[in-house]
Order: C-alpha cells, then sequence, then structure tokens
C-alpha cells in the first residue's frame, strides 16, 4: 500500500465528480429536493381538517343543535346540504365521499327516547365512499361525537375513563425526524451502487482499468482510494441532508456515533454489492438497469418512507431480508432515539453482511482481461 | 524474446504459436488485419492478459511469472485509451505520473508532446489527435525503455496522424524501443525498422520492410491513367501476367524496369493515348495480397 498513490486516486476521483453537475445533483441535491417535498406534505398533518357533508331532513331545533355540535368539532369541515338535494347528487357534482343524513322526524322520535317512550335510538344515516381510508377516520369521530351527545342527553355519569400517562416512547417525533435518517440511508446507498457501477464502467469502457493494470498501482490500492471516497461522499451528503433538516424543519436529531459507523458499513455494503454485478455484466446498460433493480424495491420496501410496521405482513418479511432495513433501522434507533444498543444490534446485521459482500467483491473484482 | 505464445478461447487459437523477436532501439511495427490477435499478443507482452502457453521475456526478465518489476521499465498506450472526461490534460499527466513516483513533470512531457496550450482543457474536450498524444504523454510518464502503441492513429484525420507519426520518431531518436501496432501498411512502411505480419494468430512474414517487399512483392507495379479502352488488349500481350482494369486505369506488375520502355513503345505505336504514367515498387499492401489472398484493409471485425 503506497499512501502517495491512494492520495492520487483521490484527487482524481474528487476532481472527475465536482465537474459533474449530474453527478453532484443526485448526490446532494436530489436527497435534499426529496427531504423537502415529504416533509412539507407530512408537516400538515396536525391540523388536517375532514370534509363531511350534512344533510338536515329534520329542520326543527333539535336537528339544529346536532348540526352546531357537529360544527365545533375541529376536525369536521361541515358542508351543510339542503334537504331536498340528492345523494347521487352530491357524490357525482361535490365529490362528497362522506354524507351524514338527519332524517325526517328526528327531533319527535329523540324527545320519545328521552321520555322513556321509544325502543329504539334514532338513527343518523352515514354514506361513506369506503375505498378513501379518511374515512374510516371520519367515522369514528362521527361514533365518539355521537357517545358524548348520548351520555350530556341523558345525564349519565361515566364509569370508565382514559387519562393521558407518561409518554412510553422515550422520544416524541416528528415525521421529519424519522425521514431524515431513511433519507441518508437512501442516499448514501444510491451513491454507493450508482458511484461504483457507473465509474467502473466507464472506466472499463475507456480502457482505464487496462492501463492502470500496466502501471504499478495495486487493484487494492485502488479499490481502498475509491472506497475512501466513497465515504467521503456519503459522509458530506449525510451531513448536508442533517443541516437543511435542522435549518428548514428544526428537525432534532442525535449524533450518535453508531450512526456514523452505520453509514460507514452501508457504503462498505453497497459498494461492494455494486462490484460484484459490474464483475458478472459487461455493458453499462445493462449495468445501470441493475443498479436500478437493486435501489428501487429496496428503496420503497426497507422504510425510507413509511414504517415496515405499517405495512402488510408479506411485506414485512420482505423487508427483513434487505440490507437497506437494517440501515434504517439502526439510524433510526442511533438519530431519534439514541438508543445504542439497539443500533448496535441492527448495526451487527449490516456489518456482517458489509464484510462478505466487500471481500467477494475485492476478491471477484479483476483489471485483466480475459 | 517472446516464444511459442498461445492464446485460447474455447476451441479457438487466437495466437497460435507465435514467436517474436524485438531489437532494441527500434521501431517494430506488428501489422495484420483487425481480428488477426495483434492486440490479444500486446496485451499479452503488457501483462494485461495471461497467455495460455508460452513464454515472454522482456528486458531481461520473464514476464508470464509477473509483470510487477517490468511496469517501471515499459509504457502502454492500450487500444482506444481515453482517459477521465472532467480532468484536464495537466491534471491526468500528473496522475498518471504520481502512480509512477513523479519521474516525469506534466509540464516536460506536455512541451514534449506539444500540447502545453491545452494544459487546462477537459479531457473530454479535446480532438481525436490531442486524445491520442495525452495517451502518448501518460504512456511516457516514467521514462520508459519500451513503449507499447497500440492502434495509436486508428480514427484519426490525416494531420493528426502525421502529429503521431512524428512523436513515434522522436521516441526512436531518444533511443527507446517502440512495439507498434497497426492495420495500416504505410504507418509500418513509414516508421518501422523491422515488420511482422500477423494473420489468424500466426506471424506470416517477418523482416524489414525492404525485405519483405523483395521476397514477397509483385516487383514493379506500372499505373498507366486515363487509357482508351481500346489500349487493353495490347498491354494484355505484353507478358505482365493479367492487366488490371479499373476504369480507365490500367495497372500492371512488371517483371524488370525494361518493360517499361516496352509499354511505352507499344502505346505510342498504337496511336493511342493516356493521361498520366506511374512506376513504383510494390508495397507492404501488395505483400500482404500475396500472402493471404485478402486485402488488408477489408478484414472483418474488431476482437
Amino acid at each position: 500500500m503506497n499512501p502517495r498513490r491512494i492520495y492520487s486516486v483521490f484527487l482524481v476521483n474528487l476532481r472527475d465528480f465536482v465537474r459533474d453537475k449530474g453527478g453532484l445533483f443526485f448526490t446532494f441535491l436530489f436527497p435534499v429536493i426529496l427531504m423537502l417535498l415529504f416533509g412539507f406534505i407530512f408537516s400538515e398533518s396536525d391540523n388536517v381538517t375532514y370534509d363531511i357533508y350534512l344533510q338536515d331532513r329534520d329542520l326543527t331545533p333539535m336537528s339544529e343543535n346536532l348540526t352546531e355540535s357537529l360544527k365545533e368539532v375541529k376536525a369536521f369541515d361541515v358542508h351543510k346540504v339542503g334537504p331536498d338535494r340528492k345523494l347521487s347528487e352530491l357524490v357525482d357534482d361535490d365529490k362528497a365521499g362522506f354524507i351524514i343524513v338527519i332524517p325526517d322526524g328526528f327531533q319527535e322520535h329523540l324527545l320519545g327516547n328521552m321520555i322513556g317512550n321509544g325502543s329504539s335510538p334514532v338513527n343518523l344515516t352515514v354514506h361513506m365512499d369506503r375505498s378513501q381510508s379518511s374515512s374510516l377516520v371520519k367515522y369514528s369521530i362521527l361514533a365518539s361525537v355521537v357517545g358524548q351527545l348520548n351520555k350530556v342527553m341523558m345525564n349519565s355519569t361515566d364509569v370508565m375513563g382514559l387519562s393521558e400517562g407518561d409518554t412510553i416512547s422515550p422520544a416524541d417525533f416528528e415525521y421529519i425526524e424519522f425521514f431524515i435518517p431513511g433519507v441518508i440511508g437512501l442516499s448514501v446507498m444510491s451513491g454507493a451502487v450508482f458511484g461504483t457501477i457507473f465509474g467502473d464502467t466507464e472506466l472499463k469502457k475507456k480502457g482505464i482499468f487496462r492501463k492502470l493494470s500496466t502501471t504499478p498501482i495495486t487493484r487494492g490500492e485502488w479499490i481502498l482510494s475509491t472506497m475512501l471516497f466513497q465515504l467521503f461522499l456519503a459522509a458530506l451528503s449525510a451531513t448536508v441532508i442533517l443541516l437543511v433538516g435542522w435549518v428548514v424543519f428544526g428537525a432534532r436529531l442525535h449524533l450518535n456515533p453508531i450512526a456514523a459507523l452505520v453509514i460507514i458499513f452501508e457504503a462498505f455494503a453497497f459498494t461492494g454489492l455494486a462490484m460484484l454485478v459490474v464483475r458478472f455484466v459487461k455493458d453499462a446498460q445493462a449495468a445501470a438497469a441493475l443498479a436500478n433493480a437493486i435501489t428501487f424495491p429496496m428503496m420503497f420496501l426497507s422504510g425510507t418512507f413509511f414504517e415496515v410496521e405499517a405495512m402488510p405482513a408479506f411485506i414485512q418479511t420482505i423487508a427483513k431480508a434487505l440490507p437497506l432495513y437494517y440501515v434504517n433501522q439502526a439510524l433510526r434507533e442511533a438519530m431519534i432515539f439514541n438508543d445504542t444498543m439497539a443500533a448496535l444490534g441492527y448495526m451487527s446485521v449490516i456489518a456482517i453482511f458489509a464484510v462478505i459482500v466487500f471481500l467477494l467483491g475485492v476478491k471477484l473484482t479483476t483489471w485483466k482481461q480475459d | 524474446m517472446i516464444k511459442d505464445l498461445y492464446k485460447t478461447y474455447g476451441k479457438v487459437n487466437a495466437v497460435d504459436g507465435l514467436s517474436l523477436r524485438i531489437v532494441r532501439g527500434e521501431v517494430f511495427a506488428f501489422l495484420g488485419p483487425n481480428g488477426a490477435g495483434k492486440t490479444t499478443t500486446v496485451e499479452m507482452i503488457e501483462g494485461i492478459r495471461t497467455p495460455t502457453k508460452g513464454s515472454i521475456q522482456m528486458l531481461g526478465m520473464d514476464i508470464t511469472k509477473g509483470t510487477n518489476k517490468v511496469k517501471g521499465r515499459i509504457g502502454v498506450l492500450p487500444q482506444e485509451f481515453s482517459s477521465f472526461d472532467r480532468v484536464t490534460v495537466s491534471e491526468t499527466i500528473s496522475f498518471f505520473s504520481s502512480l509512477y513516483g513523479n519521474k516525469r513533470s506534466a509540464k516536460e512531457l506536455m512541451k514534449l508532446l506539444n500540447i502545453e496550450e491545452h494544459a487546462r482543457k477537459q479531457y473530454q474536450k479535446l480532438s481525436g489527435g490531442l486524445k491520442q498524444r495525452v495517451g502518448i504523454a501518460v504512456s511516457l510518464v516514467n521514462d520508459p525503455e519500451i513503449i507499447f502503441l497500440d492502434e495509436p492513429t486508428t480514427g484519426l484525420d490525416p494531420q493528426s496522424r502525421q502529429e503521431v507519426w512524428k512523436v513515434i520518431r522522436d521516441l526512436k531518436r531518444e533511443g527507446r524501443t517502440v512495439f507498434l501496432t497497426t492495420h495500416y501498411m504505410e504507418e509500418a512502411q513509414e516508421l518501422a525498422d523491422h515488420v511482422a505480419i500477423i494473420n489468424r494468430g500466426r506471424i506470416i512474414a517477418e523482416g524489414t520492410v525492404d525485405e519483405l517487399i523483395d521476397r514477397h512483392g509483385t516487383g514493379l507495379v506500372l499505373t498507366l491513367t486515363g487509357i482508351d479502352a481500346k489500349l487493353v488488349p495490347f498491354l494484355n500481350g505484353m507478358g505482365c501476367g493479367q492487366v488490371q482494369v479499373k476504369g480507365s486505369q490500367a495497372v500492371m506488375n512488371l517483371k524488370n524496369k525494361d518493360q517499361i520502355l516496352g509499354i511505352l513503345e507499344l502505346v505510342k505505336g498504337s496511336g493511342l493515348n493516356y493521361k498520366a504514367l506511374n512506376v513504383r515498387r510494390s508495397n507492404l499492401e501488395e505483400v500482404f495480397l500475396k500472402l493471404t489472398g485478402k486485402a488488408l484493409k477489408d478484414e472483418g471485425d474488431r476482437p
């Protein structure tokens, strides 16, 4: 190992890289844009209001009262519609997805129930579009409002209640704080996979590897140097993402040293994986397709954007076979919860994977021609 | 220097028992059509490929047993070599020079190849001729004793080719050995002290350019341009073999110089006219055609 040669290769890689606008974009700007997009989409979720349509066919003081009560629910944005409008019209013209109908005779029936004459409750009819995931949320809010009103009207006292205890999760975190470790994991992965695959196929095509094999530099020196360069880029892009997250969203994440180790192992793992791909795929286009085939599913299945726990069981099983899942888990344990032990647990998986894949990649990479 | 070299792919011998000897300080041209095994052979000598069988001695070392020691003493311009796109000429030369411990500076080499004014240009923005000159500069960073240039002028315009040729002559003047691979016979004829012609993985002729032409050439070649077609039957009767007619041009292989006079008298006597007459010695192209029955330029695709 000759340090001067390693430095020279690092320098030539750096020069070639910083003058490549496309490469700079994908390494630094793309993850930041991704983070800004997702950050803004989900940071609004606290003040969400749901549109509901309300048709009062009774038009009595009691039904007016109910309408007012529903209007007071902060989560609801109530659109009142006239008693004569057809439901199908509402659906077609107003795109109504959740319609509550107060039936004719509502007040009469209700009063009867209150003085003990009624045998069945008066029902509000709810028409909802079950294909909208928000419908169930609206329904359960409505149900609790109705329950509350029942209680008030019958003067009943609670026999069972809820009180908020101590928070169980060590830290309350925002979506953006969940997302930032995911973006870091994603950008380090794509940097390593695409950087290695495009870099190596290009150097092969240009005859630079053939040329290098006639000079004193060893393959080991070359790989070490490009690896250092990849790590340098990974560290730089992680820093940029963290800074933007902090400045724009005020995201507070722990700078747990395990996170740095995870990033190092991740870079080794995906560089090794890419080296294996390059070894067995000769032309650049096939290599690019394979790079996409590796990174694309992993991006969606490994919990970069959403928690894996929220996915169907079989996807969770697939996720647990993907290296990026362990990267994401380890980074989140370290950066969100500052839980070193849990992070180390996930990290050990990616570390073992990194060592195996990288050593295989080094062993199978050759500059020689067949 | 090279003995009984074989390179086998499957059942095909790309290099089929090839032996060569290269004299130090000379320009050696390795000539052959595309796909003949030139690059395979030269890459085995450079250590890029491993021979299936055979031995290669270079600078007193057996390089089939490892090329590490010889690497510092040879310079290589691989076939179709290009460099890092966005790295400048000066940075590119410095990079390769640093791999050998900076024996020669980029400045010195740029001056040698007359590319100083392009020092700060990125490699990707250079013309083909300039790229080749950068490639040659890069192959000289370690002050090598032997320089391998694999098809250094393929795809270059005539002016760039002349520039590369000048560099090769300069290298020889400095006392370096140049191993030149080419499929241009005029390049070999122009530059080489010794030539070996390879076809289908075998050496089919070897020697100086003069020797090869004397041994395998067709003697003198006389060309009459702008002839009247009625002249052809007369010419065929001259005893120079079949006259090759291409349009208004007639080409004849002469057995000796005296036949020139005979032809002139015949043409004069016939009262028919022609525009120009040219007599020259046969060239490597014709040597190759005679040896293989094929034209050098028409041979198939690249390996």
